[in-house]
């Protein structure tokens, strides 16, 4: 019966069930035991309501210390009440009657609770014995309520480890500093307090803390403590997380840089290279020996495909291998540096720094046609071992360097600031509404990319970690904003804009000047052509009188020169029969009863423009069809362009005839539907007067000085019939012929007939030659309209100064202060002097004071040769970043590399000269154990080929590589481009070329180059991440790549000459540029033979020798030897 | 109005009541806090009515029950549980539930720390943080009507116990 009850009761509270509700009372009311139950049911609940209610509040003040509890029905006596809140309530209740305490407690409305705390608070202190109660201090009171509650609720995330909206309450000295917001507490004004306000969840964006409401208890110990003043004996502790700007003056990264001395010594003998000094003293140090170096072969094999990215051929390896002078991988060293196959590898890693990318990512992933501008600069400038500094200074302001420099590296140094603008782009159109997400990545990739911080973590607030502020990162952003960038194109503007020109900007101006003077010519001349053939054509009469009209095909509607809507027809039935305008022709125009809009126009492409003391001539001939149910009325409409500016207006019912006198409309006349009338209107622009007459040869009736439309132009040009007559309602059918305008006077009807002219055969040729020249010069100026007059490049230009305002927590609609435009300030701070600040900007990355740039580069530079950098966190120079495993040697490569003007093939010899670089990669138990990661160099790091090497390297075997450099990629013609999110742009381009030139996609990446561990084009990649997934296997094996590369390369194993053992070793060579162990040897024979059998059984197919040889390419360029570098 | 030590002892024993006023309130648990007030503001009104010798409770019930048939009629809501005849039919039984509050609370107080720690948490959370059984069930990732269940079989529990307590233990 109970749970019967219960279960009721619920489904009425909890669910407003009716049926439930109606079955519970009724049961009350037949059940007396059912009453009994319920009711103690009921009572039983409030008992534990309020036996819990109890609990809690015995925990709060069991906080405030001495507590005694003493069991009197549900009151709690306190023996020593050192609750502030007790103590307060009870001085109250002592001050004041105790009938007006009472009133106070029956006025607070609805909050049971706290109600309930109230009264029980009041009841504990009428009925204390104590009197004097002694006042806990404020210490206490914190100790003991607000510190464990802070502790509790808050200072997870308001503490040492987090600090969200950049608020401490771990310490004084924290909430006083505030948080994002402001001041948090103020010390007697809890209601003034943010932290109140937060905790009562006034504020829906600001409820804390955020999991679960404190309550109303804590709420009340909150307050009460802000009330008497906040209290709070917690000092800071002294250990803060970022590193300041001075401190910053000690860290290895920011000393200023200094050549160290080379180690030199009996065991480091100063013929010794000065890197393997360097390395030897720090392997001694850590008890590790060096193996043996490789062998040649090894050494042939690492050294191609670490400068070029291609295997060596087998003539190549020869060579070297006869080459007995000491210095023979000195030369070899230097003929790769040669090849323009370095800057395609070189130039590669670079493009992985600089997140370089075909598209514009974001949403739509528009194709910069432009890009590969960039790409090739970046090559080339490898190539030409341009200094370093150089490079970078012409990334950031190349523009504006090219401004004042020499004018053949103009569109170079345009080009490079490419560096700049390919990041990942935002916004649907060239506005600055997004522009700060740009930015961010700029800035970011800036950073990360040239000096190694992440300044792009300071968006939001102060790095965390390391010396960089967030107001230094607005002080660069201020220059970016005073920069103009290259707009790709977006969902919204579909066209790219801003793209700076490749040559000087008064060439420039030039060259859009003739462009424009071309166009203007050839306009002129077409015009002048189209004149002359319509005076030379009999038939026609300015714009023509006949107006194509006779060579419409009758039984539809009209088509060009004319324009029709609606139901309308060409016919022979619509023929006028008067023939004192044209000659009688076959066919006229029919218009049905349509929309008011509906009709026919004509534009005289030679329309007549008012010339004083000229006057304008019109006529038409019509008539209505039939008598007509409609009662509305079409109108004729003559003036300049659609309804743009109106001279005359008539018009007809079936019955009637008027014309448009000013603002009023005339009737003029009767009509009989079915007779053919004709009219004809004499315009005086001057006067803004017309006249006219209307009707047949025996029946005209004439009217004068009538005034055209007011704010009529002059201009007409324009003839329209349809339905907007002076009589609402559907428009009756008609029919129209004969329409003509003209400056003379048409004949009068009644003379005539006018009789079909003939053109003398002179006349004739001329047309023909007229015509075929109007085409030609219509194509030409499509075509030079269409053009580019000069290229372009995507990149930066010199926008308006301005500074940026802070944006707090990285939200452009929270802006704080202006910053103004500087360097960083651990870098120096110095001040932009004029312009957008880039080239300040360029400057003092590459000045030689800046202790990072040299030391970044650098290590790039050695983590590309060797797989790891001395700095293993190459984008990472700050606090959270490795400190090098060889700082002094760092240091030597970097104030060297500095001297000897940023030549960046110098790295390369001095790296690659040294025995440390030609170490073997073989195995040591003992080194392994203790260096594992080889990070003091004790061997060369065998690596796998990346991405572009591994095809390149196929291509290269199998004889399909194209080394031709590519220019733009066959994107869809920019006139198609309708990209957005649901519709984004997405190509795979195949090509022979090397890997480098492939289209690299933002969104959807290159298959190929995503499945072996490419570089990620959307943020700046410091070090690839190499993987070994089934599916490159599976590529390996199945692709139809793989398969047409060791086809190709069979064939010309097949042609060497030579036994299938020469064959053999030459594959293998060519593959491996290893000769294999007879035994493997032997394999390989064994397998080309087994294979040829089998398919000499299968008949159909041709080419076995080489489908057999195909098999064991396939082998060669999928095994570890072919993808790996020792 | 009442004499001040008749006025002290009336707020004494009106605070030292609240909670069998509210358990005789709380006929309808919607409206029970606001009945619960009307009633009190009644009987501070009619303060001067009650001989401080007599017993608090069955006047004040007098009072609660005619604020409550009051507050019924005026305004009549949907979210009522009970008929209004039937809350006059349950008044006796009310009345003598109530009246035996404190006993049943201290049985309950016993009873309460017999539970399981997984129950006494349900019923915190359920009572004294007020949170739905939607809530708890969300939070826990149990569904609701195992939570209701569970609730269910707890008060059971507890009634039974309470039951026990004051046969044994009056």
């Amino acid at each position: 019966m109970e749970e019967r009850l219960l279960n009721l009761l619920q489904k009425v509270r909890d669910d407003g069930d009716e049926a439930a509700r109606t079955e519970l009372n009724d049961l009350l009311r037949k059940h007396p035991e059912a009453r009994t139950i319920l009711s103690r049911s009921l009572v039983d609940e409030q008992a534990l309501v309020s036996h819990q209610r109890d609990e809690s509040i015995v925990s709060i003040l069991d906080g405030a210390g001495e507590v005694a509890k003493i069991q009197h029905s549900d009151l709690l006596v306190i023996q020593k009440p050192t609750c502030k809140t007790g103590v307060f309530i009870h001085k109250v209740s002592m001050k004041h009657e105790p009938r007006k305490w009472l009133q106070m407690l029956l006025q607070s409305p609805g909050n049971t609770s706290m109600w309930n705390f109230l009264v029980t608070a009041v009841a504990i202190c009428l009925t204390s014995t104590v009197t004097n109660c002694s006042a806990q201090s404020d210490e206490d009171f914190f100790e003991s309520n607000v510190r464990p509650l802070l502790v509790k609720h808050c200072q997870e995330c308001h503490g040492e480890k987090k600090q969200e909206g950049s608020l401490r309450l771990d310490s004084r000295d924290g909430w006083r500093r505030g948080g994002d917001r402001g001041q948090t507490i103020h010390p007697g004004q809890p209601e003034k307090s943010l932290l109140i306000e937060a905790v009562k969840y006034k504020d829906s964006d600001l409820e804390m803390p955020p999991s679960k409401q404190l309550t109303e208890q804590e709420i009340a110990v909150l307050e009460t403590w802000i009330k008497h003043g906040a209290t709070d004996p917690r000092t800071e502790s002294t250990t803060t997380t970022a590193m300041s700007v001075e401190e910053a003056k000690n860290f290895w990264a920011f000393l200023p840089l200094k050549l160290p001395t080379v180690p030199r010594d009996a065991d480091h003998p100063k013929s010794q290279n000065p890197i393997d000094a360097f390395v030897l003293a720090q392997l001694e140090k850590q008890k590790l020996t060096s193996v043996p170096p490789a062998d040649r072969r090894t050494l042939i094999r690492r050294a191609t495909f670490d400068l070029t990215g291609l295997p060596p051929t087998p003539l190549e390896i020869g060579a070297f291998l006869n080459d007995k002078s000491e210095d023979a991988f000195e030369s070899l060293v230097e003929r790769l540096l040669d090849s323009p196959a370095y800057g395609e590898r070189w130039g590669r890693h670079w493009l992985d720094v600089a997140r370089y990318a075909d598209t514009a990512g974001d949403g739509s992933d528009y194709p910069v046609r432009e890009a590969y501008k960039y790409r090739n600069w970046v090559i080339d400038a490898f190539n030409k071992d341009q200094p370093f500094n150089e490079f970078i200074r012409e990334q950031i302001a190349g523009d504006i360097l090219a401004r004042d420099g020499a004018a053949e590296e103009y569109a170079n140094r345009v080009t490079a600031t490419g560096f700049l603008a390919i990041g990942k782009r935002y916004g649907y159109k060239a506005s600055p509404t997004y522009q700060y997400l740009d930015f961010a990545d700029v800035i970011d990739s800036v950073g990360r990319s040239m000096l190694g911080l992440s300044i792009g973590c300071a968006r939001c607030h102060d790095h965390k970690y390391d010396p960089v502020s967030a107001e230094d990162y607005y002080a660069l952003y201020g220059i970016m904003q005073s920069t103009t960038w290259a707009f790709p194109g977006g969902e919204e503007q579909k066209r790219p804009a801003h793209f700076p020109p490749l040559v000087p900007a008064k060439e420039a101006a030039r060259l859009d000047q003739a462009k424009q003077e071309t166009l203007t010519r050839l306009d002129r001349e077409i015009a002048g052509l189209k004149r002359e053939r319509a005076e030379l054509n009999p038939n026609f009469l300015t714009g023509g009188a006949d107006l194509g009209l006779e060579s419409q095909k009758p039984g539809q509607p009209p088509g060009q020169p004319w324009v029709s809507a609606g139901p309308i027809d060409v016919t022979t039935e619509a023929q006028s029969p008067f023939d004192h305008i044209h000659p009688k022709g076959k066919v006229g125009v029919r218009l049905g009863s349509g929309q008011p809009t509906d009709g026919l126009r004509y534009v005289f492409e030679n329309g007549l423009k008012a010339t004083p003391g000229s006057q304008m001539h019109f006529t038409v001939d019509f008539r209505t069809v039939a008598a007509s149910e409609q009662k509305g009325a079409f109108r004729f409409y003559l003036g300049r362009g659609v309804i743009q500016s109106l001279a005359v207006q008539c018009s007809a019912t079936s019955t009637e005839f008027a014309i448009r006198n000013g603002a009023k409309w005339e009737t003029i006349r009767k009509l009989t539907p079915g007779t053919w009338y004709t009219l004809q209107l004499t315009i005086d622009p001057d006067t803004k007067m017309y006249s006219g007459f209307v009707g047949t040869a025996n029946d005209l009736t004439v009217f004068n000085n009538k005034r055209t439309g007011a704010n009529w132009d002059g201009v007409a040009d324009c003839f329209i019939c349809d339905g907007f007559g002076f009589v609402e309602g559907a428009a009756c059918a008609r029919d129209i012929d004969n329409v003509g305008l003209q400056s003379v006077a048409f004949n009068a009807p009644g003379t005539g007939p006018v009789l079909p002219r003939i053109m003398e055969t002179a006349s004739t040729e001329r047309l023909t030659k007229i015509d075929g020249e109007i085409n030609n010069l219509t194509a030409k100026r499509q075509t030079t309209a269409a053009s580019i007059a000069y290229p372009l490049a995507y990149g930066v230009t010199e926008g308006s100064p301005v500074n940026a305002r802070l944006q707090k927590r990285g939200e452009p609609d929270r802006l704080g202060d202006e910053v103004p435009r500087r360097n960083l300030e651990v870098l120096g701070g110095d001040l932009v002097a004029k312009g957008s600040g880039r080239l300040d900007l360029a400057n003092w990355i590459t000045r030689p004071s800046n202790p990072l740039t040299a030391r970044v580069f650098v290590n790039r530079v050695w983590q590309w040769h060797f797989g790891r950098g001395l700095v293993a966190t190459p984008s990472d120079f700050g606090t959270r970043g490795e400190p090098p495993t060889h700082p002094e040697l760092l240091d030597w490569l970097a104030a060297k590399f500095i001297a000897s003007g940023w030549s960046v093939k110098s790295l390369h010899r001095w790296i690659m000269s040294s025995k440390t670089y030609q170490l073997a990669s073989a195995d040591d138990q003992g080194n392994f154990a203790i260096d594992p990661n080889n990070r003091f160099h004790w061997r060369y790091a065998r690596r796998p080929l990346d991405a572009e090497s591994t095809r390149d390297a196929m291509l290269a075997v199998s004889g399909n590589l194209d080394r031709k450099v590519p220019l733009a990629h066959p994107f869809p013609p920019l006139d198609t481009w309708g990209f957005t999110i649901h519709n984004p742009f997405h190509a795979v381009y195949d090509s022979d070329h090397r890997s480098v030139y492939l289209m690299v996609q933002r969104n959807q990446r290159h298959p190929y180059l995503a499945l072996f561990d490419a570089a990620d084009p959307n943020q700046s990649v410091a070090k690839r991440q190499p993987t070994t997934t089934p599916t490159q296997a599976l590529f390996l094996m199945n692709s139809p790549f793989v398969h047409e590369q060791s086809q190709n390369f069979a064939k010309r194993i097949v042609t060497v000459t030579g036994d299938d053992r020469a064959k053999t070793l030459w594959a293998f060579e060519t593959a491996h540029g290893q000769i294999p162990e007879e035994a493997e040897v032997q394999e390989a024979l064994n397998f080309v033979s087994a294979y040829r059998q089998q398919l000499s059984k299968d008949s159909s197919k041709n080419d076995q020798e080489a489908a057999a040889w195909s098999a064991l390419a396939r082998v060669l360029l999928t095994s570890n030897q072919f993808l790996y570098v020792d | 109005m009442l004499p001040p030590s008749d006025e002290t002892r009336f707020i004494e024993a009106l605070t030292r009541h609240q909670p069998a006023l509210e358990a005789f309130c709380h006929a309808n648990r919607q409206d029970a806090r606001e009945v619960l007030q009307a009633t009190c503001v009644k009987l501070w009104q009619k303060s001067v009515d009650w001989d401080p010798d007599t017993e608090f409770l069955p006047w004040a019930f007098t009072v609660a029950r005619f604020t409550i048939l009051s507050h019924y009629r005026d305004q009549k809501r949907d979210r009522l549980v009970f008929d209004e005849d039937v809350i006059q039919a349950m008044a006796g039984d009310t009345e003598e539930a109530a009246s035996a509050f404190d006993e049943r609370r201290e049985a309950l107080a016993l009873c309460f720390g017999k539970l399981d720690q997984l129950a006494k948490t349900l019923l915190h959370d359920h009572y004294t943080v007020s949170q739905s059984l939607r809530e708890i069930a969300k939070a826990s990732g149990r569904s609701l009507s195992a939570v209701k269940m569970n609730l269910l079989r707890i008060r059971q529990q507890l009634s039974a116990c309470i039951e026990r307590e004051m046969r044994t233990n009056p």
